[in-house]
């Protein structure tokens, strides 16, 4: 070292040097984790340093400043330097289009530039989320994609810290992107992989994996996914607690999502309790709005629980806080007023409720500065619902309608357009308007497909939604197409005995008979007629009607006694029991597709 | 045909009561076809007034095929169907009728007879089906009409609103918590400011007894993360701009998408995490075994990342020279930093480093090596060491970037004690001062080396300062 010093003492050799502070510098990395080589490589500079003495740095760069030749691009030194030029481009406002030429340029010359030995080279992964990132601030999402793939693939985390590190930002760069692309399942999937690379290299329990956890388990509440973001978010929550002093602001953050996780679950008291300890860390903290906005929670739960008068002065708190803090034509004060909106039509007060609306409103027209599009939207969508719920479905229909222009020229808000499409589908289903109806489903359901969200329940329960409105249009065939589909979702999803895949085999039973399929229709109320009375219970009203139903089948099929005998035999013979309970088991994959 | 009347009635009952007339075509084309054949059939179980039937049945036909086209493909494939049987049925009717006759007339053959009878019974068979899945279908319209439909569609409604809550709740909570985010980066950068400022008055560890290695490491990892809190609040202020703007949008991610480097957010906070650990246990004074124990067990590993991918893209500067001799140079993470606030980033750092601020943060990241040595060269000769000069351009030539800021900090604390120089000579303040000189270089064997190598023409400190570092290294 000492000797390749004193020969390299000429003044334009200065990049020569910072090898020197890497090399060393990675020795303490060394002496820990696993294998030395390795980390010795990653440092870029080292590769690049060989090639400085031979080429003086200063001038060649200068000369290769323009050259297009494919020659110019194997300098080494010009990957590094269009990079730069790239980043100069974006931050004098040159426009991104110069930047995307420089960075486009910048990864093929560290594509060529990579070393002879297959090493990876951490520039080409850098430059590739550079580029990666140009094109995504110019919404072209789709572009970024093939580029992070190619630029997840180039570093190989086993290698060391550094690759690890490259390789999740990659990932988590992906996820981003798929996630404005609305691709919430490919976007959730990048994300674990990057989790799984980070705690990898960072063990279980860093405060970074973390928070990683928590991100992702928002990704995965947005997918509605519920219990795996409940899981994420429970190992989030013990992360911190062994991080952080109790009551910490991150735990609080960490008890929100989790309150909010429970409450979609329908598990409102743990969801309160959770609410309940983030908002007196938030008050240990003197985080006012916070906790204001704690209290719009809270309230919220208490009106699930039917404790109005509670839910009312939360809100009420809530609102002179928002008031006094954020003045009092800023949307989050309207979205009080819509909370409380709700309240009063609950407990019976419509004019209260109607004039909170309409106040609420008033504050969505003329927003303040500041207020972004979506939470107008946001604000606009949940009073359509306090309409929906009070029956002016025209005036839930016209707000929808504003929001979702709001809306659609956003990226990432696709599962939220189609959200408020089905929403409108349902609205013009129950004005008797089947057409549109349809239509409206049928646009959100596209949506969703492209989302890839097709395996949630909700996708589920808007196929089935869809599939009424066939058959009230008279497209039986298709109708029976939605109602497959929505009952194999929701078997999986929710399970056979849940209350939405039961109403599905209704239906389903219902249009296989409208299609003269009455053997197929027999065996799908039979077996909702034989859950019922094993499982759920025959107090609920639509098992008598069910029940009608198959009997009007079975006389028409003409085997009436036929079957019920032997139904009488296998509740009997445990045996042929089993045998029959297998047979039902089967025919959900399969369907009736004979 | 006794059954056949039971059918009549039940499809009565699920229809109007006025739907014999054919007057009611509007309502449903599929109810118009049953009410229809409804006719044919009850007057085929009559069985009277048979001769106006067949010619019933052909009108009827017509009219399905009108109305098919506004509906579904099903419903022109019941319809068809529907008509057939009906068509089928009503000249089974009249076959029977005919076969009545001739019977009484008695002149035909039997083979003729026992064809009849086939083609009625099969003709029944059809009008049977048919009507079978008419009746289906009018089950299946009572259904959807009924209360368990309506629950269904106010169930979609509900589980769509709740998606519409928890999404923009999650939406909230986003832009929330990167305001917070940056908040508290800006919080944490004025404390690190303040903190390095300490350090480099060195009060903090006088009375420390960690090793000279230790205390490199923090005051490196101390600068490194103060990089990185001037770059959050580089970052905070360009988001912020885009924040008040307000014509944007603001998505749920970290950062903004518009902001070329949003996706680098990942790697700021894999490598603020680090940062802000050691702080807090500094904060505490308990850092000689948090960081040996707690941080060794598992966030060394990050630490050194950090460190590694710090220098590894402070690297790219240097290896481009003819970008870093461009004055207007911008930090690789954060390139869309309007320069305005970068400037601001400056002055807001260059308070906590009194006399040499200007050496500390001449640029946002400061890894420009060509602002870095002018300045180094103005600092010295205001030192007013002019032989050092010479030195200083070697050896500032040769260290790495990422060392130059702290050196602009040992030009610091000479500016502030000029007489530092005389007090590093005594030999029991020797161990201390080259340690504190050393504690802003990270642990490099060789470069202390080369470093001292002009020195030795130099004063009588840096011969010292060699020694001690030879001992070090």
């Amino acid at each position: 070292m000492p000797g390749l010093v004193s020969v390299k003492s000429p003044p334009d050799s200065a990049p020569l040097q910072v090898s020197v502070p890497d090399a060393q510098r990675s020795e303490p990395v060394n002496s820990k984790p696993p294998s030395p080589l390795p980390k010795k490589l990653p440092s870029p500079s080292s590769s690049r340093s060989k090639f400085s003495p031979r080429k003086p740095p200063p001038e060649t760069p200068t000369l290769d400043l323009n050259p297009n030749s494919d020659s110019a691009l194997e300098n080494p030194d010009l990957g590094p330097f269009l990079l730069k030029l790239a980043r100069d481009a974006i931050a004098s406002g040159e426009g991104p289009t110069r930047a995307l030429d420089y960075a486009l340029r910048a990864s093929q010359s560290f594509e060529r530039c990579a070393p002879a030995d297959g090493e990876p080279s951490l520039d080409l992964a850098m430059s590739l989320h550079v580029l990666a990132a140009i094109y995504c601030s110019l919404g072209r999402f789709e572009e970024a994609v093939p580029v992070l793939e190619r630029a997840i693939r180039v570093p190989d985390p086993p290698r060391g810290a550094d690759h690890a590190l490259a390789a999740f930002s990659g990932f988590m760069q992906l996820g981003d992107t798929y996630s404005m692309l609305g691709q919430v399942d490919k976007s959730i999937v990048s994300y674990e992989e990057g989790l799984k690379i980070q705690i990898e290299a960072l063990g279980e329990s860093d405060p970074r994996v973390g928070e990683t956890c928590r991100y992702l388990s928002e990704a995965h509440v947005q997918a509605m996914e519920f219990d795996r973001a409940e899981e994420l978010c429970k190992k989030t929550l013990e992360i911190h607690h062994v991080h952080s002093e109790p009551a910490s602001l991150a735990e609080a953050a960490d008890r929100r999502l989790m309150a909010l996780i429970c409450e979609a679950k329908g598990d409102y008291e743990t969801a309160l309790e959770h609410l309940v300890l983030a908002s007196m860390a938030m008050i240990a903290n003197g985080q006012d709005t916070e906790v204001a906005a704690i209290d719009v929670s809270i309230g919220s739960i208490y009106m699930s629980l039917c404790r109005y008068d509670e839910a009312l002065f939360s809100y009420q708190k809530a609102l002179t806080v928002f008031k006094s803090s954020k003045g009092e034509n800023h949307p989050s004060v309207a979205s009080v007023f819509a909370h409380l909106a709700d309240l009063y039509h609950r407990t019976g007060k419509l004019r209260d409720s109607k004039s909170y609306c309409e106040n609420a409103l008033k504050i969505y027209a003329k927003p303040v500065p500041g207020a972004t599009a979506e939470d107008i939207a946001g604000g606009l969508t949940e009073i359509s619902a306090i309409y929906e719920s009070v029956d002016e479905p025209e005036e839930a229909l016209k707000l929808l309608q504003k929001a979702m222009k709001m809306l659609e020229d956003k990226p990432g808000q696709q599962s939220t357009i189609a959200g408020i499409e089905a929403r409108m589908g349902v609205m013009f289903y129950m004005v008797g308007s089947y057409e549109e109806a349809r239509n409206s489903f049928e646009s959100a359901i596209a949506k969703l497909r492209a989302c890839g969200e097709r395996k949630s329940a909700f996708f589920g329960v808007v196929l089935n939604q869809m599939g009424l409105a066939s058959v009230q249009l008279f497209k039986i065939d298709e109708a029976a197409e939605l109602f497959e589909e929505a009952r194999g979702i929701l078997e999986q999803e929710c399970g056979p005995f849940h209350q939405d895949t039961i109403g599905v085999y209704g239906n389903l039973a219902a249009t296989y008979d409208a299609m003269g399929r009455v053997n197929d229709a027999i065996e799908i109320l039979e077996y909702v007629l034989k859950l019922r009375e094993e499982k759920l219970g025959i107090a609920n009203p639509d098992f008598e009607e069910e029940k009608k139903r198959l009997a009007e089948l079975l006389k028409e099929a003409g085997r009436t006694r036929d079957r019920k005998a032997k139904s009488l035999e296998n509740l009997i013979d445990p045996n042929s029991k089993k045998t029959k309970k297998e047979v039902m088991k089967k025919w959900p994959s399969l369907g009736f597709r004979i | 045909m006794a059954r056949k009347g039971n059918w009549f009635s039940s499809v009565k009952k699920a229809l109007s009561p006025e739907s014999k007339e054919k007057t009611d075509q509007k309502s449903s084309k599929a109810k118009k076809k049953w009410f229809g054949k409804q006719k044919q059939l009850d007057s085929n179980s009559a069985s009277s007034g048979i001769a106006t039937v067949p010619p019933l049945a052909q009108p009827e036909e017509v009219k399905l095929t009108n109305g098919d086209n506004e509906q579904g493909q099903h419903a022109y494939s019941v319809a068809v169907a529907t008509a057939e049987a009906a068509v089928a049925a009503a000249q089974a009717a009249a076959e029977v009728v005919r076969l009545a006759t001739v019977t009484q007339f008695g002149g035909k053959l039997r083979e003729e007879v026992a064809v009849i009878r086939i083609q009625t019974a099969f003709r029944g068979y059809m009008a049977r089906r048919a009507l079978r899945a008419l009746r289906g279908l009018v089950r299946l319209k009572s259904m959807v009409e009924g209360p368990v439909v309506k629950r269904q569609a106010a169930k979609t409604l509900r589980c769509m609103q709740t998606l519409a809550r928890v999404q923009s709740q999650i939406r909230s909570r986003r832009i929330r918590m990167s305001e917070e985010n940056q908040a508290l980066q800006k919080q944490l950068l004025h404390k690190r400011a303040n903190e390095l400022e300490s350090l480099q008055i060195g009060e903090e560890w006088d009375d420390s007894l960690q090793s000279k290695e230790r205390i490199e490491a923090n005051l490196l990892s101390k600068y490194e993360a103060a990089m990185r809190r001037e770059r959050a609040l580089a970052y905070a202020f360009s988001h912020q701009k885009v924040w008040k703007n307000g014509s944007r949008s603001v998505n749920p991610m970290f950062m903004d998408p518009t902001n070329p480097t949003w996706g680098w957010s990942w790697l700021e906070r894999w490598m603020a995490a680090r940062p802000w650990e050691s702080r807090s246990t500094k904060e505490k004074e308990l850092y000689y075994d948090h960081s040996s124990v707690k941080s060794a067990s598992h966030s060394i590993v990050g630490g050194e990342i950090c460190k590694s991918f710090a220098c590894y893209q402070l690297n790219y500067d240097n290896h481009s020279p003819t970008a870093s001799q461009k004055t207007g140079h911008h930090s690789f993470q954060s390139p869309s930093t309007p320069r305005p606030a970068s400037s601001k980033v400056a002055k807001k750092v260059k308070p906590a480093s009194p006399g040499g601020g200007g050496g500390y943060a001449p640029d946002d990241d400061s890894k420009s090596m060509v602002s870095l040595q002018s300045g180094q060269f103005r600092r010295h000769s205001i030192a007013g060491s002019s032989v050092r000069d010479d030195e200083s351009l070697a050896s500032s030539l040769a260290v790495p970037s990422y060392m130059v800021p702290t050196k602009s900090a040992r030009a610091k604390t000479r500016l502030q004690s000029p007489l530092v120089a005389e007090k590093n000579g005594t030999p029991e303040k020797g161990s201390f001062g080259p340690a504190k000189k050393r504690l802003s270089f990270p642990p490099s064997p060789a470069r202390p080396r080369r470093h001292s190598g002009p020195p030795k023409i130099d004063v009588s400190l840096n011969v010292e300062n060699n020694m001690s570092n030879e001992v070090g290294s």
